[in-house]
C-alpha cells in the first residue's frame, strides 16, 4: 500500500513551519520535493497501485508536492526577508546623535552689509567703480570744493603723506574720478576704506568703510534723490521703513541733506539706540555742487546730479545693535562666526 | 554754540518751547545737539536768609543756624565763621547733588541735626568769574538782595532752557545768538527786533589818542576803531554776569564784559586795548617777525612766526590779531581810557596761527571761520551803546575804519524755473520770494527772475544752487515730492577683480575660513618681527606724516604683521578652530605720486596638521579660477619655516607664497603652536585665471591605468616627479595622481617612495597593454635619468 499520504504531509508541513535556516530548509526542499524525494519514489511506485486507484493517488501525490513547494518557496521568503532585516537592523543609525559639520567660515559683517547694499543699487542700475585709498589732495578736498583753508583740511583730522598726498577721507574722491574718465549718464557707487585721524574708541576708527554713490544726468532733482535713496532704505531696512530729509551742509553738495530713518532697533518706537526719537542719522547727500561738475569738465547748464554716502561700519553696527565698533577691528572669532 | 533761550526771546517773539523750538530749528537746517538746563546743577539750592547763629553746645568751631527758605526754616549746623545773621547764603536742601560732589543728607553733627548745608562758592564748583566772592574761604555771601527761597541758580543767571547749537562751516554767523535767533524768526515765520544803538559822543577825536596803521592788509581786511575815555572799571550788572554765565562765559569786568558780550551777541570778536598801554600812540598791524615772542594775557610767552598777524605799537607786539591779547595792554583796574577793537582777519591765516600755536579763543574761533566784513562797525557801536547803558565810559568823536578787502557784491539774480527743475518742485516765483524773505533774503520776483539781496552775514550764498538750498529749507525739505527717476533699463556694472573678490570670499567661507578686517597701518618693529633684512623691498614703506603712533607710522607693505595680531589676540582669549582670511590692500611705493596698491588674499590657519589643509585650500581656489599651472616650488620669504614653505608661480607669474611660519616669527608676536598662513596676489590670479567653462564629451573608450612606484632620494621634491610623469607620459595622459609617499627602514635612509597612478585613454579606442606599459617605462625611465629613481619592486 505505499505510504501515508498524509502523514506525510502533516509532517512535512510541520517541519517546514519550523525550520530557521536557509540550509535545513534545502535539505526539506530535496527530502519532500526533490527528484529524490519520498514524492517522486511514491510516484514513482505507482505500479505497485491498483490502475482504479492510480489516478486519483497521483493526483493526490502531486497536490501534496505542489503544496510542500509553495511552502517551502514562503518559508524561504520568510526566511530570507528576516535574514535582511536583521542585518538591516544591526546597520541602526541614531540620527538625533550630531552630524559631521564642516567648518563654515563667516564674512566680515561689513562684507555682508555692503553686498547687501550693493545689491540694491546693481539692480537700479548702479555701476561699481574702486579707487586708491592713498589720493591726491587734488581729488580729496580741493576738486570737492574743499578749499585749502576748510577746517576739514586739517592735520588732525586727516592723515597726510606728504603735501599733495593724503589717505583718503572719504570715497568721493572716486566720484570725482569716474567724472572725469565717463561722460553722463552717470550712475555709480564707490564702497572703500576711508581714514581719518582718530583714536580707535567705541564710536571713533582711524580706518572705517563708507559707500556713496553718484548720479549725473540731465535733469535729475532733488526729488529724485529723495525717492531714490527713500526706495534704497526701504529695501535696505524693510518696507515699513520712513524717512526723513533734514537740510545739513557738505562742501561738495548744494542743497544738502541728512537721512535718517527708521530705527532699525525699535521700529520707530523709540530706544536706546535712537536715543528716543524713532529716527535714526544714516545717510548724508545733496544735489551736486555745480563747482564739482564744473571742475570735472561736466557742463552744470546741462547736466546736474546727487550724490550720497554712508558710513558701513555705521549702517552695520545700527543693523546688528553693535555699539563698540572695534569689535569691527579686532577680528575676534567669537564676533565673526556670527554672521554666518 | 550755546544759545540760551531766554536771551533768544531778546529778539524774537518765540512762542513755542524749547523742545519744539529745537524741531523746527532741527528741519530749517540748525543742528541741535541737544538742549540743557543748566539750572539743573543747582536743583534743592535756594537763597536762605541766616535768622540766627547759636553756638554748638558741644563744639567750639560749629554754630547752629536757623535759616529762613521762604516757605520753611531749617535748622543747618555750619563750620563757617563768615556767617553773620541777616546774611543771605546758598542753602542746600537734603537730597541736593552739588556740582562738586557732594550729597546732602540729614545729618547729626555731635548731637545737633542738621537739616541742609550753607554752601561755600567751591562746594558749589563756582569761582568768582561766576559770582563776584565765590573763591573765598568761607560760606559764599549773596551780595544783591534775594527773596529767601529763590532758586540759587537765578542768582547765577542760570534760569532756563540752553540749546546747544552745531554751527556749520558754512554758517559762521550763527556763532552768535543774533544768528541763532535769525534762525528761529526763520523757523517759526517770524520777526527778528535788533537792539537798538544809541550812545553820546563827548568830543575830542579819536586821533588824539591812537593811530593805525595796516601794514599787511592782506592779512587785516578791515579794523575799526574807537577810543572810550574815563573809564570806570568795576563788575558788570547782574543782567550782563547772568547773560554772559548763561553762554558759559565767565564775567570779568564791564569792560571785557562788554567785548565778550558783542562777541556772543553779533559774532564779532572784539578786543579791548588800555590806551596806557600803546606806545608812541599808534597801532600797528603787521606781520610778526622771525623769533618775535609776545606774552599773551594768560601769562604765556608765545613764539611767533613770520605768517602770523600781530597787533603792534611803536615798541613791539601788544596782541596776537584776532588771537589774543597781550599781557602789557590788557585793561587793569586802573584803566583810564580803552581802545576798542573790532577788525576782521583773514580766515584761512588766523586759523593757521591759532592751531600753530595751540590757542583756540572764542575770538579765533570766529576769525577762523570767517566774520561779516560788513558787520565790524556796527558791533563796534553796540559795545559803545553799552559802555553808555552801563555808564563806565565817554565815547570819544571820530572812528577809525580802514578796509583793505572790497565789500562783497551783495546782489545776485537766479531763475526761479531753475531752482523748480534742481529741486523738483513747482513753486511760482513769489512764493519763493516769499520764503527767501523770511530767511533775510530781500528778494523781489521779476517775472521768472528773483533778484536776491544777500546780506553781509550770508557770506554763503554766491550762486543759483545756494538760494535754491534757501528756498528748499524754508519750503520744508518733507514738502519736496518723490519722483522716480527714468532712464536706460539697465543692471550696474561690478567690476571684474570685484567679482573675483566675491568669488574668493565665497570659497573661502565655504572651506571654513572666517573674514577679517584689519587696520592698513604698519611699523617699523613689525618688520623686524618678520626677521625682514635690512635691504628688503618691503621696509621701503609709505611713511604718514602725522600718524596716530609709532605703530601706525607707515602703510603696510606686507599682509602678514595684522593677520600674525589676530591670530595672536584669538588665541589670548583661548579661540579655538582659528581659520581666517582678509583680502586687503598693500601700498607699495612707485616711483610716481601714488603707490601702487596691490589686492592680496591672505589665509590664516592654525594648528599642527595645518599646512596641506591650507595648501588644499589654495588649490581648490586656483581650481576656481581655473589656473591649470600653479608651480609650488620649495623656497619663499625668511618669515616662512626654512623646510616648510613654497613660492607659488604660473609661467612667468608670481602667484605668492604659502609656509609654515617661522619659530621665531611666532614666538615674536606671542603664537605658541604652528601656524600656516599663506598670500596670494590678487592680480597674479587674476592674470593666470582663466574661468571659461569648457565641455569635453565624456570619453567612449575606457582608459587604462598603471600605477607605479620609484624610490628616490627624500630630498627630491615629489612635484618634479611628478611633473617628470606628466610630461614623459605621452599624449594619451589623461592624469597623475599621487596615492602614497611612504619612507621607512626598508628602504633605507634617506629614501622615499612615490607612488602614484597614471591614467592613459585615447579619445577613439581602447589602449593596448603595450602602450600603456611602454608609457610607464618612458616615465621610468625619465625618473631614474633624472632623480635616480628606481622603480620599488
Amino acid at each position: 500500500m505505499g505510504i501515508d499520504l498524509e502523514d506525510l504531509k502533516e509532517r512535512a508541513a510541520a517541519e517546514i513551519k519550523s525550520c530557521v535556516s536557509l540550509s535545513s530548509l534545502e535539505e526539506l526542499r530535496v527530502r519532500y520535493a526533490g527528484k529524490k524525494s519520498v514524492l517522486s519514489a511514491a510516484l514513482r511506485g505507482m505500479k505497485d497501485i491498483p490502475e482504479s486507484e492510480r489516478p486519483a493517488y497521483g493526483k493526490k501525490v502531486n497536490e501534496i508536492r505542489d503544496f510542500l513547494t509553495a511552502a517551502i518557496g514562503e518559508k524561504e521568503r520568510e526566511l530570507k526577508s528576516s535574514g535582511k532585516e536583521e542585518r538591516l537592523k544591526s546597520e541602526a543609525a541614531d540620527l538625533t546623535l550630531p552630524g559631521k559639520k564642516k567648518p563654515v567660515g563667516a564674512l566680515h559683517p561689513i562684507t555682508r552689509t555692503y553686498y547687501e547694499i550693493r545689491d540694491i543699487f546693481v539692480s537700479m542700475g548702479f555701476d561699481v567703480k574702486d579707487g586708491p585709498e592713498v589720493e591726491l589732495d587734488k581729488y580729496n578736498f580741493e576738486m570737492l570744493n574743499i578749499p585749502k583753508d576748510h577746517p576739514a583740511r586739517d592735520m588732525q583730522d586727516t592723515f597726510y603723506i606728504s603735501e599733495k598726498v593724503l589717505l583718503r577721507t572719504h570715497t568721493s574722491p572716486v566720484q570725482i574720478r569716474t567724472m572725469l574718465r565717463e561722460k553722463p549718464p552717470i550712475r555709480m557707487i564707490c564702497p572703500g576704506r576711508v581714514y581719518r585721524s582718530d583714536d580707535p574708541d567705541a564710536t571713533h576708527s582711524p580706518v572705517f568703510h563708507q559707500i556713496e554713490g553718484l548720479v549725473v544726468a540731465e535733469g535729475i532733482s532733488f526729488a529724485h534723490l529723495k525717492s531714490t535713496l527713500d526706495l534704497f532704505l526701504k529695501e535696505l531696512y524693510g518696507e515699513e521703513t520712513k524717512t526723513k530729509f533734514r537740510p545739513g551742509h557738505f562742501p561738495f553738495t548744494e542743497p544738502s541733506a541728512e537721512v535718517d530713518a527708521t530705527c532699525a532697533k525699535c521700529g520707530g518706537k523709540g530706544c536706546g539706540v535712537c536715543k528716543g526719537t524713532g529716527m535714526i542719522e544714516v545717510l548724508g547727500c545733496g544735489m551736486v555742487h555745480p563747482q564739482v561738475l564744473r571742475v570735472c569738465g561736466i557742463d552744470p547748464q546741462i547736466y546736474s546730479g546727487f550724490a550720497f554716502g554712508m558710513g558701513l561700519d555705521r549702517v552695520t553696527s545700527i543693523k546688528y545693535g553693535i555699539t563698540d565698533i572695534r569689535l569691527f577691528f579686532e577680528n575676534d572669532v567669537r564676533f565673526l562666526t556670527q554672521f554666518r | 554754540m550755546i544759545a540760551p533761550y531766554k536771551w533768544l526771546c531778546d529778539y524774537v517773539d518765540i512762542d513755542v518751547s524749547p523742545a519744539e523750538l529745537e524741531k523746527k530749528l532741527i528741519m530749517t537746517g540748525t543742528q541741535v545737539e541737544g538742549i540743557r538746563e543748566p539750572a539743573e546743577a543747582f536743583k534743592d539750592v535756594a537763597v536762605g536768609k541766616i535768622i540766627s547763629i547759636k553756638k554748638h553746645p558741644d563744639a567750639d568751631k560749629l554754630s547752629v543756624c536757623q535759616v529762613d527758605l521762604g516757605c520753611e526754616t531749617l535748622q543747618i549746623v555750619c563750620g563757617a565763621s563768615n556767617i553773620f545773621e541777616g546774611a543771605l547764603v546758598p542753602a542746600a536742601r537734603i537730597g541736593a547733588k552739588l556740582p562738586s560732589g557732594i550729597t546732602i543728607n540729614k545729618s547729626k553733627l555731635r548731637g545737633v541735626y542738621s537739616y541742609g548745608m550753607l554752601c561755600s562758592g567751591a562746594e558749589l564748583g563756582l569761582s568768582s568769574s561766576d559770582y563776584p566772592g565765590a573763591d573765598a574761604d568761607g560760606i559764599l555771601i549773596i551780595s544783591e538782595d534775594y527773596a529767601p527761597g529763590t532758586p540759587f541758580s537765578e542768582v547765577l543767571g542760570l534760569s532756563g532752557a540752553v540749546l546747544e547749537i552745531e554751527v556749520g562751516a558754512n554758517r559762521p554767523d550763527c556763532l552768535s545768538v543774533i544768528g541763532i535767533a535769525r534762525e528761529c524768526a526763520a523757523a517759526l515765520g517770524k520777526d527778528i527786533k535788533l537792539p537798538a544803538v544809541s550812545f553820546r559822543e563827548c568830543g575830542g577825536d579819536i586821533s588824539d589818542y591812537v593811530k593805525v596803521r595796516v601794514s599787511d592788509p592782506d592779512l587785516c581786511e578791515r579794523y575799526c576803531a574807537r577810543a572810550v575815555t574815563n573809564v570806570k572799571i568795576g563788575p558788570s550788572p547782574k543782567w550782563l554776569r547772568d547773560r554772559l554765565n548763561s553762554a558759559g562765559v565767565r564775567a570779568i569786568n564791564n569792560i571785557v564784559d562788554i567785548t565778550n558780550f558783542v562777541m556772543l551777541e553779533t559774532g564779532q570778536p572784539m578786543h579791548a586795548f588800555d590806551h596806557a598801554d600803546i606806545r608812541g600812540g599808534e597801532i600797528i598791524v603787521r606781520r610778526a617777525r622771525e623769533n618775535e615772542t609776545i606774552t599773551t594775557l594768560d601769562g604765556k610767552v608765545r613764539a611767533l612766526t613770520s605768517e602770523m598777524l600781530l597787533i603792534c605799537d611803536t615798541q613791539g607786539p601788544i596782541g596776537i590779531a584776532g588771537i589774543m591779547g597781550g599781557e602789557n595792554s590788557g585793561i587793569k583796574p586802573e584803566t583810564k581810557t580803552v581802545i576798542f577793537e573790532s577788525a576782521r582777519f583773514n580766515q584761512g591765516n588766523t586759523r593757521r596761527a591759532s592751531r600753530a600755536l595751540g590757542l583756540q579763543t572764542e575770538s579765533a574761533m570766529r576769525f577762523s571761520k570767517g566774520v561779516d566784513i560788513t558787520g565790524c562797525k556796527a558791533a563796534l557801536e553796540r559795545a559803545l551803546s553799552l559802555v553808555e547803558e552801563l555808564g563806565c565810559g565817554d565815547v570819544v568823536s571820530g572812528e577809525i575804519d580802514i578796509v583793505s578787502a572790497a565789500l562783497p557784491q551783495r546782489k545776485i539774480c537766479v531763475s526761479a524755473p531753475d531752482i523748480n527743475k534742481k529741486l523738483g518742485v513747482s513753486l511760482k516765483p513769489e512764493e519763493m520770494a516769499s520764503l527767501l524773505r523770511r530767511a533775510f533774503i530781500k528778494t523781489e520776483a521779476r517775472g521768472d527772475t528773483l533778484e536776491c539781496e544777500i546780506p553781509g552775514f550770508r557770506g554763503d550764498i554766491s550762486v543759483m544752487e545756494d538760494i535754491a538750498e534757501e528756498v528748499a529749507r524754508m519750503h520744508g525739505y518733507d514738502n519736496i515730492p518723490l519722483t522716480r527717476m527714468t532712464g536706460e533699463i539697465r543692471r550696474g556694472v561690478v567690476p571684474a577683480q570685484e567679482k573675483s573678490l566675491d568669488k574668493i570670499r565665497s570659497l573661502l567661507t565655504g572651506l571654513g575660513y572666517s573674514e577679517c578686517v584689519t587696520y592698513s597701518f604698519a611699523s617699523a618693529s613689525d618688520l623686524d618681527k618678520l626677521g625682514l633684512p635690512r635691504d628688503d623691498m618691503r621696509r621701503d614703506m609709505l611713511e604718514i606724516m602725522n600718524p596716530l603712533g609709532e605703530e601706525q607710522k607707515y602703510m603696510r607693505t606686507s599682509a602678514l604683521p595684522e593677520m600674525l595680531k589676530v591670530i595672536a589676540g584669538n588665541l589670548n582669549r583661548k579661540n579655538a578652530g582659528l581659520m581666517l582670511f582678509e583680502t586687503g590692500r598693500v601700498y607699495l611705493p612707485s616711483g610716481s605720486e601714488l603707490p601702487d596698491e596691490r589686492q592680496y588674499v591672505c589665509i590664516a590657519h592654525y594648528g599642527d596638521e595645518a599646512l596641506f589643509e591650507l595648501k588644499g585650500a589654495v588649490e581648490n581656489l586656483f581650481d576656481s579660477f581655473g589656473i591649470r599651472k600653479a608651480k609650488f616650488e620649495a623656497g619663499g620669504p625668511v618669515y616662512f619655516h626654512p623646510y616648510r614653505k613654497a613660492a607659488i608661480s604660473a609661467g612667468q607669474t608670481v602667484l605668492g607664497e604659502i609656509g609654515e611660519i617661522h619659530p621665531d616669527v611666532r614666538a615674536a608676536y606671542g603664537i605658541s603652536g604652528r601656524l600656516s598662513a599663506a598670500v596670494l596676489d590678487l592680480r597674479g590670479l587674476l592674470d593666470c585665471a582663466d574661468e571659461t567653462v569648457r565641455f569635453e564629451p565624456l570619453p567612449k573608450f575606457p582608459s587604462v591605468q598603471r600605477d607605479i612606484a620609484l624610490i628616490v632620494d627624500s630630498g627630491v621634491p615629489a612635484g618634479s616627479v611628478l611633473d617628470c610623469a606628466a610630461e614623459n607620459a605621452g599624449s594619451y595622459l589623461e592624469s597623475v595622481s599621487l596615492f602614497d609617499v611612504y619612507s621607512g627602514a626598508q628602504l633605507g635612509g634617506g629614501k622615499k617612495s612615490l607612488a602614484f597612478s597614471v591614467v592613459l585613454r585615447a579619445k577613439d579606442r581602447t589602449l593596448t597593454d603595450e602602450e600603456a606599459n611602454a608609457a610607464r617605462d618612458r616615465i621610468v625611465e625619465a625618473a631614474g635619468r633624472l632623480f635616480g629613481a628606481k622603480l620599488r619592486e
